[in-house]
């Protein structure tokens, strides 16, 4: 049977990064297609090459087996594909139907016809067994799952025969995942072939009838759901893990307490709860790995023990001390340091100079309580870090964004040990840095693990956690396992992380 | 709205860009002046001698730096936080209003008290009237740019009120107050010539702000809000109180430079009594890159233009309000070389 | 209150409103296209200059309004060069623009006229009543017009259509509200901001030159007075809709002529009262005291396209 749409030895490279690597792709009519991966693994990139977003460097698109050109989302509608994205493309201040207005549109048509709009709208909807609601409502006055019926409507207009959504269960309530489903099953029965992001396992499992997995770029497996389990794919999604690296020494045990957490939980409006109940201790001197595919948790832990989200629940305490104020300055206070996800975004002033940004903290920059800068005295911190660091700057006085993203990573990293916090909160503090530069990372964490501190390592990489952490605990739909000690029981990592045994 | 114009930048480059916008905008006023049938050396020649042509002069361009030198401050401190104060002018007025009105009521006060309290008042009131957009802002959700353009105006009324009604001269002649006693008047630095002590006062001011923004944590914190509030926040730097602690520094400059005005050259307030020092100090404040040294020499390079552009408009029959055209050429050249470095930079 | 009075009155509110109502309706699809315009005023100021000479020399005023669309949609096409290409911050160029138009207009008149302005004035647009409704008490005022004057009212409820009632209408609010959003649905957003801002370039250049040619039939340095701030406000207070707009614009006419007549309707309140009403009230709106408008989502933020990386 000929596929609807062909791709072939797709790439695509953003300055540094390397996206996309001789990607093939064939979707049927009539099939889900499951696209699976972990993040960054280029999955939403290659969504938006089959979009018309973005432009490949190589690589041929077929549909139909003619060759298909895109300058434009618009040329991908013309050939029939549609795409319901992870962030909602609506207005919040319009109404359903003007939201649906240009997609319903006929050929030629001028004015605004809102009944003809509603009736199409309608019409496609009960097509497909999905539910509009009122559509003279305002879209921003509307739940998040009839927002995504929206999408779904609008990605469908005009004789969609691919329907690609990213992540469309990522934003839904449990209780809405299973009548999704269930539209997107009558879809394909209708014949409409489906692309289908996501790295949730169990969701593949349900729906997909092939899978095709991507890791760093490149597609690794093609698989019938039928010839496989959760468990395999999640070690596919994560790759064949390395040996564990020789352990650190193992804190002794009798170490005391440096942060313990009790109790902690986020709700999430709308959606199920984001932190549920955690609870965890973390000894001085030890390395704890998180470990879970993103979305999980980690995000709103961060955040928590950051101080830039509140909890609804729970305690948290460091060194025995409760913590009652959840704001980023009292958790500076109480000797929480931490290296954010986001480096451009958190964790540096882009415009600002390596020199200011190398005490961008309120510990160094108050460090003797007085609120006089002191260009001297800081631009010898900052020389410190950079030498003690090997980070490569050659003016302290250019700005931050100049330097590579591993040099920002590793000033990030010397700032926050020069603070000499008691906790680090490391989100994927290797992400996109070349071996080099993460081993430099780490070197820097053992030092001050090794003077009593503690570190709490968020990562999605599993090698990554394998490798570097003393006891590694999973999330999963923001439960957290019990800690597991070395040697690690890779099979059981995986089968947390795939929520197929319970936590 | 984008990230402030604050560009750090390597080297030569970092003075390169003020200097093509000001030869810039000098060939485009030549052809304009070209263009409207005058000569554009005798033109340049006329303007440079109306500036420096005599020691009264000199005087005259120090009496134009100093306002234009405190707004441009003002401007630039808020800019420099982020946040879009365009209300220099309203905040300048409410300053000379505050000088008029206790330099005209509370008479009995020695020298020594008087003057530096009306100039604290020029600068709290300036303060204050930023103060509402910033409340309007923090509480309401009011977009600064559109509130300070607007209080600006509500401005402007106020003082037309004030030398009709309240403040009106006690001979009932000119709507303008009466003149400020002795006491509150600002010396004259040199006998004949009406620069004055306003002056020093101002580049003061400049050290000043420049100590506070890369001397101290709060200056600091205040340029670091103003780029990166999230990564500012992550620091345990104050960010919530950031933007109206801005404001109230840049409104209580502004309303220290009508302080200033009144107290050391009009003595009264009347009508039309800025020529728009307010609106020229955005200019003041870009082309002096946001830097308090920068903004010196920018209020130095206006106040020049602006008093020989009026033996220009004398001597070269080129009027004088082709100073508003050189600022606007220079604020775009400003802007184009952003885009161009910018692009240059993603490259 | 006389009859008489108040026929005055309005007729003064109308001459009043007419340039306001139509830069604010320029405004009014700038904004809704996601760009706010301060550069308003210096549209008109140029429109009010571009007209005057035109006018004069080929006596007709329907070349001097045509010459000052021209002039408008010039400095529309500047500003968008800046703000939509560029991507430049919108209010550092608007600013710029206001500086820009006040040099070149100073200078341009001298330069055309020479120092004395002497003899300047022209006929001005002719006023053509409407048999039979012109003459009715009070309200005859709007059907006693010139063309500008009726073209303004007549726009207005064509760009609510515009805005409303046809799909353009309905990409170019998207384009304001999400450009992201517009663009998946394969809308050109810059293309759709550089034709708002052209379109409000001519408008206020039109409403400048209603000042000029049609209500002081003559040029003034700065004759603008502030008007492109007013129409600004009326954008806002009339929560960015077309009915909105003329029913703010007639308000903040009203209240400017009031100036003029106040005295004669014994009220004893400072004239500056009327001035700053329109500010106060803007200021009062946008806090939400007296109903609030939400903006344009996207209003003021720069769009470069999701295809640039």
């Amino acid at each position: 049977m000929q596929p609807l749409l062909s791709l072939r030895a797709i790439s695509k490279r953003f300055g540094a990064l390397q996206a996309l690597t001789d990607v093939d792709l064939d979707v049927t009519a009539g099939e889900v297609h499951a696209v699976l991966g972990e993040n960054g693994a280029g999955k939403s990139t290659l969504m938006k090459v089959i979009y018309g977003l973005v432009a490949p460097d190589r690589g041929t698109l077929t549909i139909d087996g003619r060759p298909l050109r895109l300058r434009s989302a618009l040329d991908a509608r013309r050939a029939g594909i549609g795409m319901v994205h992870q962030e909602f493309a609506l207005v919040d201040a319009l109404s359903v139907a003007e939201n649906l207005g240009l997609a319903l549109r006929e050929p030629g048509e001028r004015l605004w016809h809102p009944a003809r709009i509603r009736a199409a709208a309608r019409r496609l909807a009960a097509e497909v067994g999905l539910d509009l609601g009122e559509l003279d409502a305002p879209v921003g006055t509307l739940p998040v799952g009839t927002r995504q019926r929206i999408e779904i409507v609008k990605a469908l207009a005009g004789r969609t025969r691919l329907l690609i959504l990213d992540e469309p269960t990522a934003v839904l309530p449990p209780e809405e995942v299973g009548q999704l489903f269930a539209v997107l099953d009558r879809l394909r029965r209708q014949g409409t072939a489906i692309l289908f992001i996501t790295h949730k396992l169990h969701e593949v499992m349900a729906l997909a009838d092939r899978i095709t997995v991507l890791r760093r770029g490149r597609v690794v497996a093609r698989v019938a759901c039928c010839d496989t389990d959760g468990a395999t794919l999640a070690g596919l999604m994560v790759g064949p893990l390395a040996t564990p690296a020789e352990p650190r020494p193992a804190p002794p045990a009798t170490t005391s307490v440096a942060l313990a957490i009790d109790g902690l939980s986020v709700d999430c409006h709308g959606s199920a709860r984001a932190l549920d109940d955690v609870s965890l201790q973390l000894r001085a001197g030890e390395l704890l790995g998180i470990a879970g595919v993103d979305g999980n948790g980690q995000t709103e832990l961060f955040e928590v023990l950051t101080g830039l989200r509140p909890p609804t629940r729970g305690r948290v305490s460091v060194d025995g001390q409760v913590l009652s104020r959840f704001e980023p300055a009292a958790m500076c206070a109480a000797g929480i340091a931490c290296i954010p996800p986001d480096r451009l975004r958190q964790g540096v002033v882009g415009a600002m100079s390596v020199a200011d940004n190398a005490v961008l903290d309120v510990r160094l920059l108050r460090r003797d309580g007085s609120w006089l800068m002191r260009p001297a005295a800081q631009r010898a911190v900052a020389q410190e870090l950079i030498d003690t660091y090997a980070i490569k700057a050659a003016d302290l006085d250019a700005p931050v964004r100049a330097l590579s993203g591993g040099n920002m990573q590793r000033l990030i990293v010397a700032r926050a040990l020069a603070t000499e916090p008691r906790v680090i909160v490391a989100a994927n503090p290797a992400r996109g840095l070349d071996v080099a530069a993460a081993e430099a990372v780490y070197a820097a964490l053992a030092a001050i693990l090794a003077r009593g501190a503690a570190a709490l390592l968020l990562s999605t990489d599993l090698d990554e956690i394998l490798a570097r952490a003393d006891r590694v605990a999973v999330f999963y739909r923001g439960r957290l396992s019990q800690p597991l000690e070395r040697p690690f029981p890779v099979e059981r990592l995986g089968a947390l992380m795939a929520g197929s045994e319970a936590a | 709205m984008t990230a402030p114009l604050v560009v750090t930048r390597l080297g030569a480059a970092r003075y390169a860009a003020p200097l093509v916008a000001l030869l810039t905008a000098l060939a485009v006023s030549a052809c304009l002046i070209l263009l409207a049938g005058g000569d554009p050396f005798a033109a340049l020649q006329a303007l440079l001698s109306g500036a420096f042509g005599s020691p009264d002069a000199w005087s005259e361009v120090g009496v134009r730096t100093c306002p234009l030198l405190l707004t441009g401050l003002a401007v630039a401190i808020a800019f420099r936080a982020g946040v879009w104060n365009i209300g220099a002018e309203g905040q300048l007025l409410v300053g000379a209003v505050m000088v008029a009105w206790l330099g005209t009521r509370a008479t009995t006060l020695p020298a020594w008290l008087l003057l530096p309290a009306v100039l604290c008042a020029a600068a709290v009131g300036g303060a204050a009237w930023a103060g509402i957009a910033g409340v309007l802002r923090t509480a309401r959700g009011v977009d600064e740019v559109i509130s300070t353009i607007m209080l600006n105006f509500i401005a402007i009324g106020l003082v037309g009120w004030l030398v009709h009604g309240p403040l009106m001269e006690a001979a009932a002649t000119y709507p303008q107050s009466d003149a400020v006693v002795a006491a509150a008047r600002l010396p004259r630095l040199f006998s004949g010539y009406r620069v004055h002590a306003g002056a020093l006062l101002a580049l003061a001011a400049a050290a000043g702000t420049a100590l506070l923004l890369f001397r101290t944590v709060l200056g600091f914190e205040m340029r670091a809000v103003g780029l990166n509030p999230i990564a500012t926040r992550l620091a345990g730097l104050r960010t919530t109180g950031a933007l109206l602690r801005a404001l109230a520094l840049s409104g209580a400059l502004a309303g220290l430079a009508g302080g200033i005005e009144v107290s050391a050259i009009t003595y009264r307030l009347y009508g039309n009594f800025s020529p728009g020092y307010g609106f020229t100090a955005i200019a003041v404040a870009l082309l002096g890159r946001l830097h308090p040294f920068g903004v010196v020499l920018a209020a130095l390079f206006f106040a020049v233009l602006d008093v020989g552009s009026l033996s220009m408009q004398r001597a070269a029959g080129v009027s004088s309000v082709l100073v508003s055209a050189i600022q606007a050429i220079v604020i775009f050249t400003l802007l184009a070389l952003d885009r161009w470095q910018r692009l240059e930079a993603a490259r | 209150m006389s009859v008489d009075l108040l026929t005055a009155l309005t007729a003064s509110m109308i001459t009043m409103a007419v340039p306001l109502l139509l830069a604010a309706l320029g405004e009014l699809l700038a904004e809704r296209a996601g760009v706010l315009n301060i550069g308003l005023e210096g549209m008109m100021l140029a429109g009010a200059f571009a007209a005057l000479p035109v006018a004069l020399h080929s006596g007709s005023t329907a070349l001097g309004v045509g010459a000052a669309l021209l002039v408008g949609a010039g400095m529309g096409g500047l500003l968008a060069w800046f703000v939509v290409r560029g991507g430049a911050n919108q209010v550092v160029a608007g600013t710029a623009l206001n500086l820009l138009a006040a040099g070149l207009t100073g200078v341009g008149y001298r330069a055309v006229f020479g120092v004395t302005g002497a003899a300047l004035t022209i006929a001005g647009a002719p006023t053509l009543p409407i048999p039979g409704l012109a003459d009715i008490p009070i309200v005859g005022a709007f059907f006693s017009q010139n063309l500008l004057g009726y073209a303004a009212f007549a726009l207005a409820p064509a760009i609510g259509f515009l805005l409303w009632h046809t799909l353009a209408g309905l990409e170019l609010r998207m384009v304001g509200e999400h450009p992201a959003a517009a663009e998946t649905q394969g809308v050109a957003v810059q293309r759709v901001r550089v034709a708002a801002l052209l379109a409000c370039g001519m408008l206020a250049a039109a409403g400048g030159a209603y000042l000029s040619v049609a209500y002081a039939n003559t040029f003034v340095e700065g004759m603008s007075a502030g008007r492109g701030f007013i129409a600004l406000a009326i954008v806002i207070v009339g929560r960015r809709t077309a009915s909105g707009v003329v029913l703010a614009a007639l308000f903040f006419g009203l209240a400017t002529a009031m100036q003029f007549h106040f005295q004669a309707l014994g009220w004893n309140v400072p004239f500056q009262f009327f001035l700053v009403l329109p500010y106060v009230l803007t200021l009062l709106v946008l806090a939400g005291f007296v109903g609030r408008a939400a903006a344009p989502a996207a209003l003021g933020e720069p769009y470069e396209g999701s295809r640039n990386y």
